[in-house]
């Protein structure tokens, strides 16, 4: 039987940090499945899927990273949770799942409470946001390019209507285009 | 996921760049439409064009708001239609260019290609009878256009073809002297023509295909000429030489090539037909932004026409094709820069300035992927100048294995220096003038064919 958790660190950025992580798992026999990692501003995140092959529990993986990081004089904010039944591929990776997946590009002046409409946005219309990056140009333009699942989109011109509401009623500039398209012009590899 | 400045990328190729899908074009065989009585094939044209591309025009706008990108035309192919008119008279061919016309409105589409044959080595009773028809044939339809493959580098040129096309081009011009020759633009005579190219008016659905197939044509000047704006304006411009600017041009023909696979791929896959070819042309509009002319400029040279142009669009025809071809599992068609007059802005403008002229523009199609496009010229060149002038761009293609074609519109009561549009993506410009009239006549009227250059024999 596997023992599977998810781990979440934040952790100001410095060099090793993935080293004294997987230390500890490697010390109780575990292994790692998933990750996602990112640095924003000198802070790290990252969150990953460690399986074991003997029992361990959640607190006592806890307390095996964290000890690691408190020695070394880090201040660390750890999660773990157990997972059940097996455990998923990282979605937007999965090949499968990719046929309604739209890649929505907003662009405004910068002003606050961007992500807030957008994000607000999408949970009205019952859409899952994936992923999310955004990025502030020299212009002071703000720009969101948000990862979007329209699996509970039945008629693409309706939300296209919608959207096209959001644009007039916040000022926004969107752009909603299927995730293929940027795969295919930035990948070697060609995608059916 | 995708690195956000690959979408910035993308999105901007798209919406300020004017990237779009230029043509899918949908080619359809009706080889198996025949019959000896004309209306049964009329019938039978009608009927299997319906059966193939009923959905064809929605399917295409359903990927195209799918993508967000624009696939500005929808357009059919058949079978060159001299194949399926043995024993036919003049106005039964007119009643298939009819028949096309009608099969065309019916499934939403705006030009059907087709009504063409192939005579590159001589003409059978049947060709003869259908090129009588095309004046006629284009004059009384709206959306058929017509091709005539005349010559290849494999069988020579027959000139005997040649010297009755350059009549032909005249009566269509004149029988459609109320909208300025308009006729003519609908015309192309062809050396090697493919029998994939997606793109009007010389596409057909060539013998040797498939039941049904979709090739699709790619656009992307206006995409080109920005990335290399970028370039030459970016901290490194200092350092660039040609050879970085060509590498720009295959990196984004890679980009463009990609879109139209992936927007032709899924059209194909939802109407269960084989996919064909991604033809890579860089094909301008009239539209300001989206000229071949402009990266011409952008490249150096102030006047279009003027020394190193014919350089230029060597280097962009050479690198479009090594960017496209590695993006596509399958490149057909034309493949290159398309330097059209009256559908490229800035090609017009340099033909009103009196910086491009005909002899150029010539010397320039010797290194671009088709040949002297949408030329206006005066109505009064006669039949024998517009043959020699067809049987010299047919011996660019012969000679270098390349396609040439020549679709040179000699507009009615007009001169050298007036001006004629036809409107959309058909253009506009300022008639050229063409030098030594009359002075070929007897290299004409020797006819007969220009046997096939030495490098032919291959076997």
């Amino acid at each position: 039987m596997n023992y599977s958790y998810i781990v979440s660190i934040f952790i100001k950025d410095r060099v090793g940090i993935i080293a004294d992580v997987t230390k500890a798992i490697v010390r109780q026999g575990g292994d790692l499945g998933d990750l996602n990692q990112a640095v924003l501003n000198g802070y790290f995140t990252m969150i990953f899927i460690a399986e074991f092959y003997s029992a361990i529990d959640a607190e006592t993986l806890k307390a095996e990273i964290k000890n690691i990081f408190v020695e070394n004089g880090d201040e660390i904010s750890l999660t773990v949770k157990p997972l059940a039944g097996k455990t998923e591929s990282n979605s937007f990776d999965d090949l499968d799942c990719e046929e309604n997946y739209y890649v929505m590009t907003v662009s405004s002046g910068n002003r606050k409470g961007l992500v807030s409409e957008v994000a607000n946005f999408c949970r009205e219309n019952q859409i899952n946001i994936l992923h999310l990056s955004t990025k502030v140009t020299e212009d002071d333009k703000y720009i969101m390019m948000y990862l979007i699942d329209l699996s509970s989109v039945t008629f693409l011109d309706v939300f296209r209507k919608k959207i096209r509401e959001l644009e007039i009623n916040r000022k926004l500039s969107i752009v909603l285009q299927h995730n293929d398209i940027f795969k295919a012009t930035n990948e070697i590899k060609y995608y059916k | 996921m995708i690195r956000p400045d690959h979408i910035l990328n993308t999105v901007g190729m798209i919406q300020k760049e004017k990237l779009d899908v230029r043509t899918v074009t949908m080619g359809i065989n009706i080889l198996d439409c025949r019959d000896t009585n004309v209306k049964n094939t009329c019938r039978n044209i009608i009927s299997k064009i319906k059966k193939y591309a009923g959905n064809f025009v929605e399917t295409c706008d359903s990927f195209s708001e799918k993508y967000a990108i624009p696939v500005v035309n929808k357009r059919i192919a058949v079978t060159p239609v001299s194949f399926i008119g043995s024993n036919y008279s003049v106005y039964d061919f007119i009643e298939l260019a009819r028949a096309l016309d009608r099969a065309a409105e019916n499934v939403g589409i705006d030009i059907i290609g087709g009504f063409s044959a192939n005579v590159e080595k001589g003409l059978t009773d049947a060709d003869k009878i259908f090129i009588d028809s095309i004046p006629e044939a284009l004059s009384s339809t709206l959306r058929v256009c017509s091709s005539i493959n005349v010559g290849s580098t494999r069988y020579g040129i027959n000139m005997d073809a040649v010297k009755t096309v350059g009549e032909k081009i005249k009566e269509v011009s004149e029988l459609t002297a109320d909208r300025g020759g308009f006729g003519a633009a609908k015309f192309v005579v062809f050396c090697n023509q493919p029998g994939d190219n997606p793109f009007m008016a010389g596409a057909i659905h060539g013998l040797g295909e498939a039941e049904a197939v979709i090739n699709v044509g790619v656009s992307g000047p206006g995409v080109i000429a920005s990335a290399l704006k970028r370039k030459i304006n970016s901290e490194e411009s200092c350092r660039l030489g040609l050879h970085d600017i060509a590498e720009e041009i295959k990196l984004t023909a890679f980009r463009v090539t990609r879109c139209g696979e992936l927007i032709g791929r899924k059209v194909a896959d939802y109407l269960k037909l084989p996919f064909g070819v991604v033809d890579l042309s860089l094909a301008p509009t009239p539209e300001i932004g989206d000229s071949i002319g402009e990266i011409i400029k952008i490249m150096g040279v102030d006047s279009i026409g003027a020394p190193g142009s014919t350089a230029i669009i060597a280097m962009i025809n050479d690198a479009v094709k090594k960017g496209g071809a590695f993006a596509s599992q399958a490149v057909g068609g034309l493949s290159g820069a398309f330097i059209p007059v009256m559908e490229d802005a800035e090609l017009a403008e340099a033909v009103a300035n009196q910086e491009l002229s005909l002899e150029k523009l010539e010397a320039m199609t010797s290194v671009c992927s088709v040949g002297l496009d949408m030329v206006a010229v005066p109505g009064s060149v006669d039949a024998k100048t517009l043959s020699s002038l067809i049987a010299d761009e047919m011996a660019i293609g012969m000679i270098n294995s390349k396609t040439t074609a020549v679709r040179v519109i000699p507009v009615p009561n007009k001169k050298a220096g007036e001006f004629v549009s036809f409107g959309g993506l058909f253009g506009e410009s300022v008639i050229m003038p063409v030098n030594n009239l009359g002075k070929s006549e007897r290299f004409v009227d020797f006819a007969g064919r220009i046997p096939a250059p030495i490098h032919s024999l291959k076997n």
